[in-house]
């Protein structure tokens, strides 16, 4: 794969190993400048390891572009420009608010303007072991955000917000990924992350088993259709029949895309008339929860 | 390195800990001389300073590094740093600092004590016997700083082999209150083997005393030169097994 100026960052079969345990296998994606990719998977699946590995944490076999400069164990230049927030926010409980936002910012307007954004002014200047989950979350995002980063790697960033503080949060994502800045989000809060997303990388047992933009992604849910006939415990013995696989919930079939011309064939042979088929209109999480389901057979 | 050195010193100068070694060392400086015998060797051994500053850096050399990991703080200092050996390095000169402060602190609060509770003024600059009073205290506490090079490594190799501060400060009360007894028994229960057994870094908590006390080598089987070169590898070598390890710590 070639490493163009144009993908910000660039993973190419990327392997983490933690011992002789090989925990991503063979990652490839890329990010372009102002995308949104939510990065979701079981717990285990390796979200946090591939994040890792993109900061030069984790030894890796495979090649790892940021703005087509190679990020290694050693070599992390290239990291400049990219800010973190990784499994908890890294912060000094000795330190106030702004004195850990001091330790990392080049301008202090630029400090000054995210902790207005986050509202975080009431407690800035206290020190940060007094501070709620929460407030320690926005801290460690307003950390991530600092230096007008141009990628951003945030690892379950809603975690312990309200929802004032969800929505600033998504705010200023949006806005920074509307300046050029890209964003690798996981969270466990696929609701949340639906609503800035613009890609879709799903990830599994160390596999990237989906990597797809919102709106494909979202096509997914139209791959179900709900129907129901005059006799479904016949149409019931006709699916079985053919082994057209299907889930049966309140008084509705549910069938595959794939399955529709199938089950008109055998319903009309069978002489019984579909009385309903409708696409069903599955959430993400649904979603993910079939694509899981899908690639564990 | 520079900005290494000055983010370590900003990190030290707010966290509590540094402070406390300080008030610690006063406050045990005070009560030996409240309560001990106020006299020459008192002072030399700046009323037990010597035995307590590196107490006191295996405490805080040890807190200092494994904070990071306990914050996840070591997650930002790693990844924005490509030189992990700038990160050690920083760490350990600025532990060593604090040592200096301590030792020159421990200096100042011997004159003061000396001045409120030893009855009789003492002259500080008459040489007996070859020795004055400000000489031995010099330099006690320069070895004192010497034996805080060895600590710093030994606590620094121990957070990154052990993981948990408490162990590591235990090892630190092991070395402080008994690492030279159980040097000297194993030189009794083993004397063939003295030749070797005198190298053992338990023996270098000697180097504190025996330079201002050359008496003390007939205990330690050290020479001082033996003793100033065998604490400064060890420091070396622990600082550099401690290296070893932390490149290789997974985060």
């Amino acid at each position: 794969m070639n490493t163009t100026a144009k993908n910000l960052l660039q993973l190419d079969s990327v392997s983490t190993y933690v011992g002789h345990t090989e925990i991503v296998k063979k990652a490839t994606f890329v990010i372009k400048p102002g995308e949104i990719i939510g990065l979701i998977g079981p717990n285990g699946a390796g979200k946090t390891t591939i994040m890792k590995t993109i900061l030069g944490l984790m030894k890796f076999t495979g090649e790892i572009t940021v703005s087509g400069k190679p990020v290694t164990e050693n070599n992390h230049a290239p990291l400049a420009k990219v800010g973190a927030l990784i499994e908890h926010p890294a912060i000094y409980p000795f330190l106030t608010g702004q004195e850990n936002l001091k330790l990392y910012a080049h301008s202090k307007e630029d400090m000054t303007r995210i902790v207005n954004r986050l509202q975080m002014n009431s407690y800035i200047n206290s020190k940060a072991k007094g501070y709620s989950l929460g407030m320690k979350q926005k801290l460690g995002i307003a950390i991530a955000l600092l230096n007008q980063p141009n990628l951003v790697i945030l690892d379950e960033p809603m975690n312990g917000l309200d929802i004032e503080s969800t929505i600033s949060v998504r705010k200023l994502i949006q806005e920074y990924a509307t300046r050029g800045t890209a964003f690798l989000i996981s969270s466990h809060i696929l609701s949340e992350l639906q609503k800035v997303m613009t890609r879709v990388v799903l990830i599994s047992n160390g596999k990237i088993i989906l990597n797809q933009s919102i709106s494909d992604f979202e096509t997914i849910s139209h791959q179900k259709y709900q129907v129901s006939t005059e006799n479904n415990a016949m149409a019931k013995k006709i699916f079985n029949a053919n082994q057209i696989n299907y889930t049966e919930k309140d008084q509705h079939l549910t069938i595959t895309q794939e399955s529709i011309f199938k089950i008109q064939d055998e319903l009309f042979k069978n002489n019984i008339h579909l009385t309903e088929m409708s696409p069903v209109e599955a959430n993400l999480e649904q979603i993910v929860v079939d694509v899981l389901d899908k690639e564990r057979g | 390195m520079a900005t290494a050195i000055k983010e370590e010193l900003y990190k030290l100068n707010h966290e509590r800990i540094s402070l406390y070694g300080l008030l610690f060392l006063i406050a045990i400086m005070a009560y030996s001389a409240l309560t001990g015998k106020t006299n020459r060797t008192a002072i030399i051994y700046g009323f037990d300073a010597i035995e307590w500053i590196p107490i006191i850096i295996i405490t805080v050399g040890s807190a200092f590094f494994a904070m990071e990991y306990s914050n996840n703080t070591i997650i930002m200092l790693l990844y924005k740093n490509s030189n992990k050996l700038k990160i050690y390095l920083a760490k350990f000169f600025i532990v060593f600092l604090y040592a200096i402060f301590l030792t020159i602190a421990a200096v100042l609060l011997t004159f003061l004590l000396s001045l409120i509770f030893v009855p009789v003024t003492c002259n500080w600059i008459a040489v007996i016997h070859g020795h004055s009073i400000i000489g031995d205290l010099l330099i006690n506490m320069g070895a004192t700083l010497l034996y805080c090079f060895f600590i710093t490594g030994l606590s620094f190799m121990l957070i990154m082999l052990v993981k948990i501060n408490a162990v590591v400060i235990c090892i630190g009360l092991f070395l402080g209150y008994v690492g030279s007894s159980v040097s000297v028994a194993l030189i009794d229960v083993f004397p063939s083997a003295i030749n070797i057994i005198k190298w053992n870094p338990l023996s270098m908590i000697f180097v504190s005393q025996q330079l201002s006390r050359r008496s003390l080598a007939a205990t330690s089987h050290l020479s001082n030169l033996q003793l100033v070169v065998a604490t400064i590898i060890y420091g070396l070598i622990f600082g550099m097994i401690g290296y070893y390890m932390f490149k290789r710590r997974r985060v």
